[in-house]
């Protein structure tokens, strides 16, 4: 059922680049970050802490990845970190597990600006991209959690991208920026997206949560063309395999997607769109 | 051109090699760089603070003491204090603790690092005033002065007591000595007129400071 690719491909217009959905969530990231800004800075209240814990309108929110280290480490269970969790855990079932990254996450706005940078460079044949096994993600993710439990010390907490970021533009912690800095660095000048592609555990943990979510990116096979633009422009290109490449499923059911969106963007043939799974079958 | 391991591994245990030293690796280096990670600056942390060590581990570095503090006394540390980075302290000098009615800081946070049990300010265990430049207060040289009494915000107790002595030219003078009843909020310590502060804190060690 594949349309004529080759036709699709080569008529494409340059100048016609979508960027609906990259905006909109540009939006929801400096959004997100001027809240907790704002919340102390100008003392609003709304959103107050860090993205490691906080309170919404004075409920708590707290991150996962890092409540469990805390478990870990000093083996107690604190309950408002426990309502926290599952705070979380149910919005972003809601939403999708890993669409904390791409919506929310500030690392991950500037972390696509420095991807820009990179394939500038790679272009140019100044750097070369290096590749690395997705599935690292789940050794570090193992190993942060060991490390708290054998140390004492929530160890990741120390170097968390979104953790050192929120505490730099709500409190002016800047020395947190030198890592955040030397991360770009390598992302730029190394391995395309190199942190949230292959080694997050904060994102890690939502992408536990977002396999079971049923808000995912939708395939429409007899629409696609096959031109893989949607590869091109994915963080994580493996997780349209099964839809565009094998055509074996309807939805991208991997944790990994982050519903950021840049493939719905990116398609031409209006094959790839956010739905519903379940939903958009009764209604 | 292929290297000779790489025809000896297929790839999937080439993987599954690099995933375990990966692993193996990182767990004996965070392990062995852990205790030259730890925060080297004692510090004075606000009200209600658990025994330092479990407070590092406790604290979800979020700040929200920071937030509700009505002083605006409560600082994070930067990332040159280790696994510190990012918990709350208080630089008494600069601003000391008023032991707000209700204690804000300790409801603000969400895990218990700063325990809830403590309600009242008269009860925290923050640290002790200690009189480190005897010479320099203006007290022990004669004058007539209590600020460091006078804006201690525990006002039901005398924390500082005033002892008279008397010089064997005569001259009469107030030597301040602290009290039990001192909680070590830092108030003393950034009102003292003295160019140094005569009266210092030092932060208190709770006992049980072991992590596990």
């Amino acid at each position: 059922m594949r349309g004529p690719g080759k036709r699709e491909v080569t008529v494409r217009n340059e100048e016609i680049q979508v960027h609906r959905m990259r905006n909109f969530r540009w939006a929801s990231i400096v959004f997100t970050s001027a809240l907790f800004f704002a919340s102390y800075a100008f003392d609003i209240q709304v959103l107050e802490g860090t993205l490691s814990g906080s309170r919404l309108l004075g409920f708590h929110l707290a991150d996962p990845y890092a409540t469990a280290q805390i478990i870990l480490a000093t083996r107690l269970i604190p309950v408002n970190l426990i309502i926290g969790v599952v705070t979380i855990g149910l919005v972003y079932l809601a939403l999708g597990g890993r669409t904390f990254c791409s919506w929310v996450c500030p690392y991950h706005l500037l972390a696509e600006w420095a991807e820009v940078l990179h394939l500038k460079l790679v272009a140019k044949r100044i750097v070369r991209n290096h590749t690395f096994d997705y599935k690292l993600k789940y050794v570090v993710w193992l190993l942060f959690l060991l490390l708290a439990l054998l140390t004492g010390f929530t160890v990741y907490e120390s170097v968390s991208p979104p953790a050192l970021l929120t505490r730099f533009f709500v409190y002016g912690s800047w020395g947190g920026l030198i890592v955040i800095a030397l991360l770009l660095a390598v992302e730029i000048l190394y391995s395309r997206r190199f942190w949230c592609r292959y080694l997050c555990p904060t994102g890690t943990t939502y992408n536990f949560i977002g396999r079971a979510a049923p808000l995912k990116i939708k395939w429409n096979q007899d629409r696609c063309t096959n031109c893989k633009e949607c590869q091109a422009v994915c963080m994580v290109p493996f997780v349209l395999a099964d839809t565009v490449n094998r055509g074996k499923l309807e939805y991208v059911t991997s944790g990994e997607c982050t519903r950021c969106g840049l493939c719905v963007d990116a398609c031409q043939d209006g094959a790839l769109k956010f739905s519903v799974r379940y939903l958009d079958k009764i209604v | 051109m292929a290297v000779p391991w790489r025809e000896i591994l297929n790839r999937r245990s080439f993987l599954k090699t690099s995933f375990i030293a990966v692993f193996g690796i990182g767990t004996v280096v965070g392990v062995a760089a852990a205790p030259f990670l730890r925060p080297r600056t004692p510090r004075l942390r606000p009200p209600g603070a658990i025994p330092e060590t479990k407070f590092l581990a406790q604290c979800i570095k979020c700040g929200q003491c920071l937030q509700v503090c009505p002083p605006q006394v409560v600082k994070l540390e930067q990332l040159d204090q280790g696994f510190g980075v990012g918990t709350p302290y208080i630089v008494p000098r600069k601003g000391g603790c008023i032991l707000c009615p209700g204690l804000p800081c300790v409801l603000a946070c969400p895990t218990g690092a700063l325990e809830h049990t403590l309600t009242e300010g008269k009860d925290a265990e923050m640290g002790w005033a200690v009189l480190s430049g005897p010479d320099t207060c203006l007290a022990m040289l004669g004058e007539n002065c209590r600020i460091c009494l006078e804006k201690c915000p525990i006002k039901d107790q005398r924390p500082i007591e005033f002892v008279r002595h008397t010089k064997e030219s005569g001259a009469v003078f107030h030597e301040p000595v602290v009290q039990a009843s001192c909680v070590g909020c830092g108030k003393c310590e950034q009102e003292c007129p003295t160019p140094r502060s005569s009266i210092t804190i030092t932060p208190r060690l709770r006992p049980g400071g072991s992590a596990a």
